[in-house]
């Protein structure tokens, strides 16, 4: 009797662990790939960095040393000084702030922009859906660091602005990607479901066609961090976006490009930081990719 | 195919007055008075009143759009510098060819070399030849195309003295600006064309024409290649347009005077003009080489034309249904 209930009790544990919930085999997947966990590793460092950045770097981001300008890398300065004497290696982790939140931020709000237009062209269709993909043709007209430049020639500089100048040429690509998605499952018996006990469109939208398209939409998001990140310090490598003496990637590049000949350290470091960052944000949404939908891993 | 061409180069120029359009009516939003830009902070109200009346300032929204794109596509005037007080469409003239020049070079680097990496990976799927060089491409896709040109500077003419590293001089100068545009085409190119590859590889097909003899290479060529270009030639074609977009920066880097040093001076200056006709420049070609990309699908893919035709068919069936 007792080893009939255990095994009653083992099957039904088995039964539970098939059915372990979606994103716990997501992790699972994702916790195997390496790469992707690694990636992962460096980018959260680097996010952990940029929040204790005042506590654990030595010296503030526009803290001058006249007595050192332009030193190469040493012992009291990991990355050396720049021509103002102000340390690199602090102003670089200051400046991880602001390179990894634009680029996040951004994609995020992209992402939330479209999923709302995305969903209502969609599950609506008629002149709502055409009036939203005519938008999104014409936003698409110009390429996404055109519009992004025009954006924030216009909109000015500062935090905000850049943010909004970078989202807008991500939405339309992302709008249609969404369309697709909730008309793929509008017809599904779920929703007419949901529909027969007479839910608001709003509630079928956001609570019962948004989780069962998240996946593929969370995929596209992360694979485009990278790319954002490199748009954003674009922006500011052209005098656009983040200003000096705030200290982003890019601004920095652009402020030493003159000086690239005597102090090469002042080009390498910030350049390697951009590098690094795009690259493990690549890495993992490829490995996210690969655990969230194993039918596209070759 | 004639309906396929016409059809597609309406849709060219619904894109590219569109871009005309958003740029013109980002521009509008411009906080601060153009009038008062050009003329200073000494001007007195009746003169910033005169130039105002002067550039059409004082009219509505609508009839300066209509007569924004009159003179864009009907006159081919994008309007004077307001800095140089010079025309910017003769200002563009000289410009292109060199931007034109750099884009095409980037691409056919990208094309040259992606291409062939990506289908050696594929060929040699899971072996260290295929893992090396997503790796590789990873890298490529990751690299900041400023800072590697930066690099490159630094490296080939400041250290060895190769290379000049600004100018348009001689060809020579085209060298590290070529490699430093292409970089990430490379990666994005090679990483398509082995997912794309692969997706071909354990087809009927494929496995019927290795049945029969054919040999590997006439395989991969004629059998896997052809099937899996679809989405390389659409991957080539965005190239072109973050080659484009890309030249702004690479452009600066090396001092080239093209386009891109055009708009990226425009906007220190504050000169609205100028960059909004540079980007309507660009927008445009790059609209007509998507053209371009797409007319070359339908000859080289017999089925987007039939598809296009069933679908024409469809609707003609639904119209005379509903009518």
């Amino acid at each position: 009797m007792a080893e009939r209930v255990k095994k009653a009790k083992d099957s039904s544990m088995g039964v539970r662990d098939k059915k372990e919930s979606y994103l716990k085999q997501t992790f699972k997947r994702l916790a195997k790939n390496k790469v992707a966990m690694g990636a992962c590793m460096v980018l959260v460092i680097l996010i952990v960095l940029a929040v204790l950045a005042p506590v654990i770097v030595p010296y503030g981001y526009e803290e001058m040393d006249f007595m050192a300008l332009n030193v190469g890398p040493c012992k009291e300065h990991w990355f050396g000084t720049d021509a103002l004497g102000r340390d690199v290696f602090s102003r670089l982790i200051y400046g991880s702030k602001y390179s990894l939140s634009l680029g996040i931020c951004a994609s995020l709000l992209s992402m939330v922009t479209a999923i709302i237009f995305g969903s209502i062209a969609g599950y609506y269709g008629g002149w709502k859906d055409n009036v939203i993909l005519r938008i999104c043709d014409v936003l698409q007209a110009i390429p996404g660091l055109l519009l992004a430049i025009v954006m924030s020639a216009v909109l000015g500089p500062g935090y905000i602005n850049t943010i909004l100048a970078i989202a807008v040429g991500g939405v339309p690509s992302t709008v249609r990607m969404v369309r697709s998605m909730v008309m793929s499952v509008r017809g599904l018996e779920y929703l007419e479901a949901a529909v027969a006990i007479n839910c608001s469109p709003a509630r079928i939208m956001f609570k019962r066609i948004l989780p069962n398209i998240l996946s593929p939409i969370i995929v596209g998001v992360t694979m485009g961090i990278g790319s954002t990140i490199m748009v954003a310090s674009s922006l500011s490598f052209l005098g656009l976006g983040i200003q000096p003496p705030l200290p982003e990637w890019g601004a920095m590049l652009s402020a030493s490009r003159d000086s690239i000949r005597n102090y090469p350290h002042l080009v390498l470091f910030p350049g390697i930081f951009i590098f690094v960052t795009c690259l493990c944000a690549n890495l993992f949404g490829d490995g996210l990719r690969d655990a969230m939908d194993p039918k596209l891993k070759d | 195919m004639k309906e396929y061409i016409f059809k597609r180069l309406i849709m060219t120029v619904f894109v590219v007055i569109s871009a005309a359009f958003l740029i013109f009516t980002i521009m509008y939003f411009i906080p601060g008075d153009p009038a008062r830009l050009i003329l200073g902070a000494d001007a007195t109200a009746a003169q910033v009143e005169a130039k105002r009346e002067m550039l059409g300032l004082n009219q509505p929204y609508l009839v300066r759009l209509g007569s924004f794109l009159s003179n864009v596509f009907l006159h081919f005037d994008l309007g004077t510098s307001w800095v140089t007080n010079t025309s910017i469409v003769s200002g563009l003239e000289s410009r292109f060819p060199r931007t034109f020049l750099l884009g095409t070079l980037c691409v056919l680097t990208s094309t040259v070399i992606g291409l062939p990496i990506g289908i050696t990976s594929a060929v040699h799927h899971h072996k260290w030849q295929d893992k090396s060089f997503m790796v590789m491409a990873m890298t490529c896709i990751s690299m900041p195309d400023f800072w590697l040109a930066m690099m490159l500077t630094l490296v080939f003419s400041l250290k060895l003295n190769l290379l000049p590293s600004f100018g348009i001089g001689s060809w020579k100068c085209y060298v590290l600006p070529v490699i430093s545009g292409s970089v990430q085409g490379i990666g994005s190119l090679a990483r398509q064309t082995r997912s794309s590859m692969l997706e071909v590889y354990r087809s009927d097909y494929v496995t019927t024409a290795r049945a029969k003899g054919v040999p590997e290479g006439r395989v991969i060529r004629k059998h896997m290649l052809a099937n899996a270009l679809i989405p390389i030639i659409t991957t080539i074609g965005g190239l072109f347009g973050s080659a484009i977009c890309g030249t702004i920066v690479i452009e600066q880097v090396f001092s080239m005077p093209g386009i891109g040093t055009y708009l990226s001076t425009a906007i220190n200056a504050r000169d609205y003009p100028v960059l909004q006709g540079s980007v309507i420049v660009m927008a445009v070609l790059i609209a007509v080489i998507m053209l371009i990309v797409d007319l070359v699908y339908a000859w080289v893919d017999p089925r987007i034309k039939a598809q296009y035709v069933a679908q024409n068919k469809k609707c003609g069936r639904r119209r005379k249904k509903n009518g």
